[in-house]
C-alpha cells in the first residue's frame, strides 16, 4: 500500500509522496468533499484502515471533544490532542487552498493523562516521552553550535509540546536575544529585545535569573513583555508556561512555550536543552576568543606583503593541527631607508603552547624593532628580554636587513640556530649561506653571528624553517626527510620565478613529498632582487 | 638492562637503562625525539637524575631530534648542574649531531666518545 503513487500529490510535485513519507508525523490530505487524496507512510500505519478516496474526520478519532485551543491560528491551524489507534497522539488541522484541508499528526503515543493546559503537571514518566526525550537529545546534540542548538530546542517543541515556542537569551544592557518557531513556519525567527523587567513582569525576570520553579506559568499581567517576541499570537486568554535552561554553571536562557499541549514534557526538556546550550555557548566564546588571540599572530598573505621598490617578496604558511597559527613565523617592517627587516622562526613545540610562545616572540621582536634595526644586536636583545620574561622553549630564528645597494639590494643575515638560507644565483646554482648563532631564549651566554651577501636582479634568497627539511615521508620500505639536498634541487629548478612562484614551488614540493604524512608547521619567505623602476 | 615501560612501541621511542653500581646509571635512547616523544624522555631522565649522581645518555641509536627533543635534553643538563649531577652525552648519530650543531646547543653539552669513558672519570 505505501508504495502507492497518490496521483494528485504527484502532480503538483513530482515526488512529493515519497518525500512525505519520509517525515516522521503522520499526513493526510483531503479535498473539498472531504475525500483522502493523500496519505503518507506514518498514516497508513497510524490508520490501517483508511485508503484513498475515504472519507476521513474527527469522528475518526475516539474522542473528539478531546480537541483543544481550536482557536485558530494564522499559521498552525487548529491543534489538539486525542487518541488515534490506540495511541495518543498531538497533531492540527491546516486549511489549504479551494476547500482542502490535511491533517498533520505527531504518532506520538504521548501519554498526556493529568495534562493541564496550565502545565504543571511532572507527575509520572509516561512511556511515551522517552522516546520523545530520546529524539529530542539527538537533534539538541546535532547543534553543537549554539545557535543550531538553540534553533533545533524551539523547532522541538512544536506541536508536540505546545503550539509555539520561544527562547529567551539573556544579553547585555537588559537585552534578550530571542528565537521563535511557530507551527508552519520553515525557520525559527531571531530578534533582540528587551529584557522582562523586574517591576513589569516580576515572574519572567526572575525566571530569567533561575530563581524559579522548573516549570512556571506566566502571569497573563506579563503577557506584554513577551509582545516583542510573539506579537499579537498571544494576548492576555493566552495560556503560556516556561523552564528555565539550566546549564552547567549558569542560567542559559527561558524556554517558553505557548498554548502548551504535553506540558508535562516542558521541564525535562529543558533540564536536557540546557546543558547543551551551556555547552555551545562556551564553545563559541572559545572559539571567539582563540580567533582574536590568533589574529595578530597570523603571518600576513601574499597579498599583504608591504611592496617594496627592487624587491619582490614570496611566503608560503601552513600551521599543523587545528588551529591556524602555530610556531613557526615570518614577519617584514619596510625601514626608513627604502630597505626591510624580515624575520622568520620557528617556537619550538606545537599546538597552543607553541602558540602563546609565538605570541612572546613576535610581539617582543616588533617593541625591538622599534628601537634597533641591525639583525644581530637584534637577536642579543631578543635572547635577553627572552629570558628575563622566564624562559619556556628556545625558538631558532633568522633575522635579515634589506637594504638597495647598486643594481640589486645587500642582505644581512644573522641567525639563532637556524636552518641555512639558501642563495639561487644568476648562473643557476644554489648556494648555502652559513651564519653562526645560537638558539634563542634559553642561553644567557648565546652568541649570535652576521653574513653579508648581495643580490644581483633576478637572484633569489630562500629562508625557510625546518618544517621544510624536516618533512618526513613515513611509510613501511622507507623513513626519509626532505632534507636540504632536495630543497636546493627544488630551488635549482625555480630559476627565473617570481618570488612568490618560488615559495609556492618550495611549499608543494614538500607537500608532495609528504603524501599522507602529517605536516609539521612550516614557513618560507622568499627575497628575490629585481631591477628598479625607472 | 631494564626495558621501560612506555606508551610508545620500540620502533617510535626506546628507553632502556643499566645499573653501573649504586652511582651510575646509562640510558640508551633508540628511535625518534620529537614533540610527541619528547616529555616521556623528560621525565625518564628527571627520574635517572633523582637516583643516580652521573647518568650517561647513549644517544648512538637516535633517528630523529627535533626541537623538541633538543629541549628535554637541555632542561636534563639544566637540571643536572642545579642538583650537582652530572649528565653525559654519547652521540654518533648524524642527525643527532646536526640538530645540536645547527642550533649551535653542542657545547652546552658535557660529551665522551664511548660509554665506557663517559663512566670512566666519576666524580
Amino acid at each position: 500500500m505505501a508504495s502507492d503513487v497518490d496521483p494528485v500529490a504527484d502532480l503538483l510535485v513530482p515526488g512529493l509522496p515519497g518525500l512525505l513519507d519520509d517525515i516522521d508525523q503522520a499526513v493526510i490530505v483531503q479535498d473539498a468533499s472531504g475525500r483522502i487524496q493523500l496519505l503518507n507512510r506514518v498514516a497508513r500505519r497510524l490508520f490501517p484502515d483508511l485508503d484513498l478516496g475515504d472519507e476521513f474526520g474527527p469522528e475518526e478519532f475516539p474522542r473528539p471533544d478531546q480537541f483543544q485551543h481550536t482557536d485558530e491560528c494564522q499559521h498552525s491551524g487548529k491543534a489538539f490532542v486525542t487518541t488515534a489507534g490506540g495511541r495518543r497522539v498531538s497533531g492540527r488541522l491546516r486549511r489549504l487552498a479551494e476547500g482542502w484541508q490535511a491533517w498533520v499528526i505527531g504518532d506520538i503515543d504521548l501519554d498526556t493523562r493529568g495534562l493541564d493546559t496550565r502545565g504543571l503537571d511532572t507527575t509520572g514518566e509516561p512511556a511515551g516521552q522517552q522516546s520523545f526525550m530520546l529524539k529530542a537529545s539527538r537533534e539538541l546534540a546535532a547543534g553543537v553550535d549554539h545557535d543550531a542548538a538553540v534553533a533545533a530546542l524551539v523547532q522541538l517543541v512544536v506541536p508536540v509540546v505546545g503550539e509555539q515556542a520561544a527562547v529567551l537569551l539573556p544579553a547585555p544592557r537588559a537585552r534578550v536575544s530571542w528565537w521563535r518557531f511557530a507551527g508552519g513556519a520553515v525557520q525559527p525567527a531571531h530578534g533582540v529585545a528587551r529584557a522582562p523587567a523586574a517591576r513589569t513582569a516580576p515572574v519572567l525576570a526572575s525566571a530569567l535569573r533561575g530563581i524559579s520553579a522548573d516549570t512556571i506559568t506566566v502571569p497573563p499581567g506579563e503577557l506584554d513583555a513577551l509582545a516583542a517576541v510573539f506579537g499579537p499570537d498571544v494576548t492576555e486568554r493566552t495560556p503560556v508556561v516556561a523552564a528555565p535552561l539550566r546549564g552547567p554553571d549558569r542560567i542559559e536562557g527561558l524556554l517558553i512555550v505557548v498554548r502548551p499541549l504535553a506540558a508535562t514534557s516542558l521541564a525535562p526538556l529543558a533540564a536536557l536543552a540546557g546543558p547543551t546550550i551551556g555547552a555551545g555557548r562556551r564553545r563559541r566564546e572559545q572559539a571567539r576568543a582563540l580567533a582574536q588571540l590568533q589574529a595578530p599572530l597570523l603571518p600576513p598573505r601574499p597579498d599583504a606583503l608591504p611592496e617594496l621598490s627592487g624587491v619582490q617578496l614570496g611566503v608560503a604558511y601552513r600551521a599543523a593541527g587545528e588551529l591556524a597559527v602555530g610556531g613557526d613565523f615570518y614577519l617584514v617592517r619596510p625601514t626608513r631607508d627604502g630597505g626591510a627587516l624580515l624575520g622568520l622562526g620557528d617556537v619550538c613545540g606545537k599546538g597552543a603552547e607553541a602558540l602563546a610562545e609565538s605570541g612572546r616572540v613576535q610581539h617582543s621582536l616588533a617593541a625591538l624593532m622599534v628601537i634597533e634595526q641591525d639583525p644581530t644586536r637584534l637577536l642579543y636583545l631578543l635572547n635577553r628580554a627572552l629570558l628575563a620574561a622566564g624562559r619556556t622553549v628556545f625558538t631558532t630564528l633568522v633575522l635579515g636587513a634589506l637594504q638597495p645597494a647598486g643594481m640589486g639590494c645587500r642582505l644581512t643575515l644573522a641567525t639563532g640556530g637556524h636552518p641555512a638560507p639558501l642563495v639561487l644565483r644568476d648562473g643557476g646554482h644554489v648556494e648555502e649561506v652559513k651564519v653562526p648563532g645560537t638558539v634563542v631564549g634559553i642561553l644567557p651566554g648565546a652568541r649570535f653571528g652576521r653574513t653579508m651577501i648581495t643580490l644581483a636582479p633576478g637572484e633569489t634568497c630562500l629562508l625557510y624553517t625546518d618544517g621544510v627539511t624536516e618533512a618526513g615521508c613515513h611509510t613501511a620500505e622507507r623513513q626519509e626527510q626532505f632534507g636540504p639536498g632536495r630543497l636546493a634541487a627544488c630551488l635549482r629548478d625555480c630559476a627565473g620565478m617570481t618570488a612568490q612562484a618560488v615559495a609556492t614551488r618550495v611549499e608543494r614540493a614538500v607537500i608532495s613529498w609528504l603524501g599522507r604524512n602529517d605536516s609539521d608547521d612550516l614557513a618560507v619567505l622568499a627575497v628575490r632582487a629585481v631591477e628598479r623602476d625607472g | 638492562m631494564a626495558r621501560v615501560n612506555s606508551d610508545f612501541t620500540a620502533d617510535i621511542i626506546g628507553l632502556q637503562v643499566a645499573e653501573h653500581g649504586p652511582d651510575a646509571r646509562v640510558v640508551t635512547v633508540t628511535g625518534e625525539i620529537d614533540t610527541l616523544t619528547a616529555p616521556k624522555l623528560a621525565s625518564f631522565l628527571g627520574e635517572q637524575l633523582s637516583a643516580a649522581r652521573v647518568v650517561v645518555v647513549d644517544l648512538d641509536g637516535v633517528e630523529f631530534l627535533g626541537s623538541a627533543g633538543l629541549s628535554a635534553l637541555f632542561e636534563a643538563n639544566e637540571l643536572a648542574s642545579r642538583e650537582h649531577r652530572a649528565l653525559r652525552l654519547v652521540c654518533h648519530s648524524r642527525i643527532a649531531n646536526r640538530a645540536l650543531e645547527a642550533t649551535e646547543l653542542r657545547n652546552q653539552f658535557t660529551f665522551a666518545d664511548t660509554v665506557p669513558d663517559a663512566l670512566k672519570n666519576s666524580f
